[in-house]
């Protein structure tokens, strides 16, 4: 049986994979992809910790986890529509208005 | 490594593992933007096996619904309203790919050696915890009812500002 090791571990690969593409990825919404990666690989450590550790308050999270991508999902796809819209930006580098 | 293939459970959480990190990888090394959303529906479904293989699979079969059903739906959506044929450039950047890389990697690097510089003392069977429907929802709407009630506000709110940003301003009357 193999312990709760290699599911952390696994999470963090996943993390990692995602919290580089949230920074070098050009596209908006591939950036929102990524970002909802990163949210997966927290939902793995906390389902993992939940079943190995005896508690279920680690599932309740998870689906509260749930709750937070899909309002991201929501909000921030509306958000990158509105840019597109109205300054005809595909590039995440040109939203720089409030650039320093 | 005979006897670690010889058990089922670590057979799929091997291949399962495999093809979740071969589709994030194509999330963050693909090129067109619509291969990346059908890599990441990949990376979700892994997500929702690793669940099964967790002994959780009402939350596997909520990770498909709102990730694959719901979520990627949306994104494809947003992909189709703002240029399906919208690709990334490649071979740019070089230098910031590679710190982030580096940096990345070496925090990850950490993170797993602390996992396993102490995996002694951490737990390597399931505790059989019961994670039936009954035992979830008696938790979700007893004990975190409050926090339930606050998602579901917050969930509202969200998709209220999301129609609000996204509506054009000549609908305004």
């Amino acid at each position: 049986m193999i312990g709760l090791g290699p599911y952390v571990a696994l999470g963090a690969v996943l993390f990692a994979i995602g919290a580089y593409g949230a920074l070098t990825r050009h596209n908006p919404i591939a950036v929102l992809m990524c970002i909802e990666m990163m949210l997966n690989a927290a939902n793995i450590n906390f389902v993992a910790f939940s079943s190995f550790g005896g508690s279920i308050d680690g599932q309740i999270f998870v689906i509260f986890s749930l709750v937070v991508a899909a309002c991201e999902a929501a909000t921030g796809l509306a958000l990158v529509l509105g840019v597109y819209r109205n300054r005809d930006i595909q590039e995440i580098g040109d939203m720089h208005l409030l650039k320093w | 490594m005979i006897d670690f293939f010889s058990q089922p459970t670590n057979l799929w959480f091997v291949v399962i593992a495999f093809l979740t990190l071969i589709a994030s990888l194509g999330v963050v090394a693909g090129e067109k933007v619509m291969h990346l959303a059908l890599n990441l529906g990949g990376s979700f479904a892994g997500v929702a096996a690793l669940f099964v293989l967790l002994q959780s699979p009402f939350l596997a079969i909520a990770q498909v619904l709102i990730y694959v059903g719901a979520i990627l739906v949306m994104i494809l959506f947003g992909l189709m309203l703002t240029g399906a044929h919208a690709t990334e450039p490649t071979g740019v950047e070089t230098g910031k790919k590679v710190t982030v890389a580096t940096a990345v990697i070496v925090l990850t690097a950490l993170t797993i050696w602390g996992v396993y510089g102490s995996a002694g003392r951490w737990p390597v069977v399931p505790s059989g915890l019961d994670t039936s429907l009954t035992a979830l929802g008696q938790a979700l709407y007893g004990h975190w009812g409050v926090a339930f009630e606050a998602a579901s506000t917050l969930l509202l709110a969200a998709l209220v500002g999301a129609i609000v940003v996204s509506r054009r301003e000549d609908d305004e009357a």
